[in-house]
């Protein structure tokens, strides 16, 4: 079921009345509409199908009250066939991590990493896991300073359960590193391989079809690699599991960025693509002194 | 609610066509529904297309199973499989807890306030982890499967991991349909807590035509004939298999 733009709701609980704008998203067991509310403006309300998950995501939203995560404003339904089930919260803007990943400098990297660890950190207090890490669930907004959030908290689980919701590129039994039950280590295992692999480029695509073991050795090998840098250590203790805490890969994650981080998997690329307009400027007129000397110079030694 | 631990049923098939062999495959399945079992269908698709028929039947089966219907191209099976099986025991027990609220309060969750269902989902969420789930993966070994094989064995070998870090205890069978040239279905691994890498690579192409009633029929007997239900204290150890198949 989709709700077309213009379609007005009115919550049975609250009361409220709330108009559609437009799609924001889908999440695995549901959609995100733009919407704008009396009271609260422009806000995001997912909508399930199942009362169930709208209850426990909801659960979860109270529980963080913000931070890395955005804040919840009401829970409500809607009568109709079928019936529909929806929370409202604070409209994150920014751009998905998996769309803009390859425009990040070395110290948005720093940036982000940290806040979603302390992200991270708060949920685990709670003993939750978010378990479900991946570009797409991360919003980057870069109008001030650099903030990163996660969306879509539907793959939110207690510790010790099994993980219900997770993209196998960022699952540690998928590659053979552990098992699917919801820890502090399963999200920085996943969270460690984002960096690194929004980094690198990624497995192959075709990773899936590979056996177990060969996925095992794809991953020992991107280990090896991880070693030669200072961050890239960093992750790959995250990967075998060695950061018990959010808190402990964070303290390691700063500890590591002192300059000495110009080699391994730290980009390069996306520092130098950012050129602007004085340096171009710059650029263009040694290039032209370079030309006009060379003139100068072709044109007075022949007939000298 | 407090300290049932309830025991769910179902069957996932696995296809990539339309049946041609044997009884109905939605006659089945509703007889299966009607003895509890919830009947999820996964067509796979590879490049090509089901077919309308195909896509429609594998609908039907699915509809009259009390389950749910996905058409996914190969990479996506194993997650699929995994949400498809949650999702219904999602549905199962989120059935069976209107059922008693409805007896206790003359409402279903749905009528209570959002600030409360969060409570009732809690338990919910509880009771699904702790729940027993016995499935039975029933797989379309006619030709058209033969290049998905590996992918196939692979999602059965990843949804056995998934069920296995859950709290509650499960069990899974694996058959095949056609089992061979002249046995419509086969046990390729009886009822057991994992999945037998070893014996999942037996599980072949064969020779014949798709008989997907008859695996359904044959799934619901497995199901039926399983001992071992949660709800018997003291009833610890796991019976071993039914004596059909390997």
């Amino acid at each position: 079921m989709t709700l077309s733009p213009g379609t007005a709701v009115v919550g049975r609980w609250t009361r409220r009345r709330i108009a559609v704008e437009r799609v924001l998203g889908e999440g695995a067991n549901g959609r995100v509409y733009l919407v704008r509310t009396e009271g609260r403006g422009q806000a995001a309300m997912k909508v399930c199908p199942s009362s169930q998950d709208t209850a426990l995501e909801w659960a979860v939203l109270e529980q963080m009250r913000g931070g890395a995560f955005p804040r919840g404003f009401f829970i409500d339904d809607a009568a109709g066939v079928p019936a529909c089930f929806f929370y409202v919260m604070e409209w994150v803007p920014g751009q998905p991590l998996s769309r803009c990943a390859s425009r990040l400098g070395g110290s948005d990297w720093d940036e982000l990493v940290l806040q979603l660890l302390r992200g991270l950190a708060g949920l685990h207090q709670g003993g939750h896991a978010y378990c479900d890490v991946k570009p797409q669930n991360i919003l980057i907004d870069r109008k001030l300073s650099l903030t990163a959030r996660f969306v879509d908290v539907g793959g939110v689980t207690p510790f010790g359960r099994s993980v219900r919701q997770f993209t196998p590129t960022y699952d540690r039994a998928f590659w053979g590193f552990g098992d699917r039950r919801a820890d502090a280590r399963y999200d920085l295992f996943a969270l460690a391989l984002l960096v690194w692999f929004a980094w690198t480029g990624g497995p192959p695509a075709n990773i899936q079809a590979h056996p177990p073991a060969a996925r095992r050795r794809y991953l020992e090998k991107e280990l090896a690699q991880m070693q030669r840098s200072a961050k890239g250590r960093v992750l790959a203790e995250a990967v075998r599991g060695g950061w018990t805490s959010a808190r402990g890969f964070a303290n390691a994650w700063q500890a590591a960025q002192p300059g000495s981080v110009r080699q391994g998997g730290t980009p390069t690329r996306p520092a130098a693509r950012r050129l602007d307009w004085s340096e171009r400027v710059m650029w263009g007129s040694i290039t032209l002194a370079v030309a006009v000397t060379a003139a100068a110079w072709v044109s007075y030694l022949p007939w000298a | 609610m407090a300290e049932t631990q309830a025991t769910l049923k179902q069957i996932l098939v696995i296809t990539d066509g339309c049946s041609n062999v044997g009884e109905d495959p939605v006659a089945a399945a509703e007889r299966a529904r009607r003895q509890g079992i919830a009947i999820n269908v996964i067509g796979v698709v590879d490049k090509g297309d089901m077919g309308r028929q195909g896509r429609e039947e594998a609908m039907s089966i699915a509809d009259a199973g009390g389950g749910l219907c996905r058409i996914v191209e190969p990479q996506e099976l194993s997650a699929t499989a995994q949400m498809l099986t949650h999702q219904t025991v999602q549905m199962t027990l989120q059935q069976v807890v209107n059922q008693e609220l409805m007896q206790a309060l003359g409402k279903t969750v749905e009528d209570l306030p959002p600030s409360e269902r969060v409570k009732v989902a809690r338990v919910m969420e509880t009771m699904e982890e702790e729940s027993c789930l016995v499935l039975v993966v029933a797989v379309d070994t006619s030709a058209s499967m033969r290049e998905k094989m590996p992918t196939v064995q692979e999602a059965i070998r990843d949804l056995s991991l998934s069920l296995q870090a859950r709290t509650g205890p499960s069990q899974v069978a694996v058959t095949m349909f056609p089992g061979s040239a002249t046995e419509m279905v086969r046990t390729v691994q009886p009822f057991a807590n994992g999945v037998d890498t070893d014996k999942l690579e037996t599980m072949l192409v064969a020779r014949g035509g798709t008989p997907t009633g008859p695996a359904i029929a044959y799934a619901t007997d497995l199901l039926a004939s399983w001992r071992g239900g949660g709800r018997e204290p003291g009833d610890s150890a796991w019976p071993g298999e039914p004596a059909a198949g390997a």
